[in-house]
């Protein structure tokens, strides 16, 4: 078998592998979970497969929630269409409501795999490539995102290696005089669909590419690009970007009006810290979120610094695009020095960067033990296994637990649930509202909203336009829980709801689920 | 291609590996993401003097993007995704087929 065969076939192994692991939380239970994002990433999807309409002004049921996002013109789909027009194509040709959008962003958020391999196959080799690949399966802050449903998000990061790897061709093309515009071209496109998916995705891409042309600038002291070809480049980018005008002139209005944690502003000591305090971000990401050992393993910082040295002592042109991506990276991160960006959401492409480190580390020690062949083959062949099952027993093992175990039981949407939906979808009128009692969990709520496409009451944050036609008694979640104290109270309280309601119409009484309409039967 | 009965091999194991872990609307999913997305892509690219590997990694992410704003935007105009995204395809299938032809 030829060596390039190996190679491929331990790829597609590896990648099939990280398929089934990614897949684990729908291979049993395909109904929806997640957090907010996952809904409304859901509805834009759903709302166009279900009508066969492309949407631009938003529906109702979506517009109470999403009808400020888009901050050019008020009431229209403030992504991008491309992103969720792929998830509607794949429902109607999957012939699935659901699957289809989990398992397609299980393709889409697992493709970094590919993307870093790609980058570091071409730059390093084999065995830094796939040993990257292998760490990214088990990628702590990539599968939670992926989990919690910011999608768009991962893939936006995932397109920032294939790009650098388009810009790194081109540039020593054009350095070696043996031109291939051709790259940068495919990179404008591959920009374009990065700005389509998730501009902070692009963000981070410009900044990595801007770093390294300074580096080659002051290195190479030439221009590393013909302005024909850029003009041509930009021209194609631009081209896509006006495709969408009012999506793309929200995120020109949000980003010059966005605004980071303000506690972070001016405070320099922030430049010393990797992470952002966890304390800032309470209620909203967890802390596990900010922790290295948790999403990367403390075993690999080693190897880490080891990559890190040994690019910066050699320092060839494939070893600054390495080191310029890891200080884009950190100003990325570190944006809120001076109020500006979402470092938070930043930090999720940190294994990207970190983890070809990391192998490139490794293979560089590994490197340094002389040995004749075929010794020194063996040597490399069986360090990397080594390297393979450690991270298989401290990485993987976290991985296969926190996917395995993720939205289990009554923490997803339920069967009783989704019937409600359904069921509120066929008999209720587009502007109904409905105040909803005891499904546990805001997403769960937006979840029955979206798949009904009527409009759910956020009892917390009600206003005087928020007066409910409709009162949904959810007991399902809460008839599983009512051992515990505080939710057999939660019970009595919607049976004495329950009990105000006795004049009322019950339209649906199915599965521990009640709907009254609030008029006088 | 020069890789293109492994290619397909792994294609078929791949599509038989989904089918087992999610059933039907996983293969279907997975088929049509990778004939919409990928597919018309390709064969454009085809025409230009890429390696295999960069030609699939690239059709399939430039896919996402260009083959799925193109759907929306003449569903804009003719009212429906489904004949938007079987016009979209054959053009796009056919513009590739064409490009290598010309050849």
């Amino acid at each position: 078998m030829r060596v390039r065969t190996l190679e491929i076939l331990i790829l597609a192994i590896v990648y099939l592998g990280a398929l089934w692991l990614w897949t684990l939380p729908f291979q049993e239970n395909t109904l929806p979970y997640g957090e907010g994002d996952a809904t409304s990433h859901f509805v834009v999807a759903d709302t166009q497969s279900q009508t066969d309409k492309p949407i631009t002004t938003l529906p109702y049921y979506i517009d109470v929630r999403y009808g400020w996002d888009n901050k050019f013109r008020m009431h229209t789909l403030w992504y991008h269409p491309p992103y969720h027009m792929n998830f509607a194509l794949l429902q109607i040709l999957g012939g699935h409501r659901f699957l289809p959008v989990f398992f397609f962003n299980a393709i889409l958020c697992t493709s970094m795999l590919f993307t870093v391999y790609f980058l570091v196959r071409r730059l390093f080799g084999f065995m830094p490539a796939i040993l990257s690949a292998i760490l990214l399966i088990f990628s702590g802050r990539d599968y939670m995102v992926y989990l919690w449903g910011q999608w768009p998000e991962r893939i936006s990061y995932a397109l920032i290696p294939l790009i650098l790897y388009c810009y790194f061709i081109y540039t020593e093309s054009i350095l070696e005089n043996k031109q291939k515009p051709r790259y940068l071209y495919v990179l404008a496109f591959l920009l374009g669909v990065n700005f389509y998916v998730h501009p902070v995705g692009l963000f981070h891409t410009i900044a990595a590419i801007g770093l390294y042309s300074v580096v080659l600038l002051i290195k190479e002291r030439r221009l590393m690009f013909k302005w024909k070809h850029a003009g041509i480049a930009v021209f194609i980018f631009l081209v896509m970007a006006a495709m969408f005008p009012l999506q793309t002139a929200s995120v020109g209005i949000a980003t010059v009006k966005e605004k980071a944690f303000e506690g972070n502003f001016m405070n320099l000591g922030r430049l010393f810290e990797w992470y952002p305090d966890a304390e800032q971000f309470v209620g909203g990401v967890p802390v596990t979120y900010f922790s290295y050992a948790f999403n990367n393993g403390t075993w690999t910082i080693p190897f880490l610094l080891v990559g890190i040295l040994a690019l910066a002592l050699r320092r060839k042109r494939k070893d600054w695009l390495m080191l310029t991506w890891l200080i884009s990276f950190y100003v990325m991160t570190h944006l809120d020095v001076i109020g500006k960006g979402r470092v938070h959401r930043s930090m999720a492409a940190e294994a990207h960067i970190l983890y070809p480190l990391i192998a490139i580390g490794f293979t560089w020690l590994v490197s340094l033990i002389r040995l004749k062949r075929p010794l020194r083959t063996y040597l490399k062949v069986g360090a990397s296994i080594a390297f393979i099952i450690v991270a298989i027993m401290i990485n993987g093992k976290v991985a296969y637990s926190n996917l395995h175990n993720a939205y289990g039981g009554i923490s997803r949407l339920t069967e009783p649930q989704l019937n409600v939906a359904l069921w509120l979808k066929d008999n209720l009128g587009e502007f109904d509202k409905i105040e909803d009692f005891g499904t546990l969990t805001i997403s769960k709520k937006r979840f029955i909203q979206y798949i009904g496409n009527r409009h759910i009451i956020k009892s917390n944050f009600k206003d005087d336009f928020d007066i409910p036609t409709h009162v949904m008694l959810d007991y399902s979640d809460l008839a599983v829980l009512q051992q515990i104290p505080e939710y057999r109270q939660q019970i009595e309280g919607m049976l004495q709801i329950e009990a105000q309601l006795e004049n009322m119409t019950l339209q649906y009484d199915k599965e521990n689920i009640k709907v009254y309409k609030l008029e006088a039967s | 291609m020069k890789h293109l009965r492994l290619a397909l091999g792994i294609l078929i194991v791949a599509a038989a590996y989904v089918f087992m872990i999610l059933s039907l609307p996983g293969l279907r999913t997975f088929l049509a993401a990778m004939l919409l997305f990928m597919l018309p892509t390709y064969l454009i690219l085809d025409r230009y003097d890429f390696t295999d590997g960069e030609k699939l990694m690239f059709s399939f992410f430039i896919g996402i993007g260009v083959f799925s704003a193109l759907v929306y935007n003449l569903s804009l105009l003719i009212g429906s995704i489904r004949i938007s995204m079987a016009l979209v395809f054959v053009v796009l299938v056919g513009l590739g087929i064409y490009l290598k032809l010309k050849r």
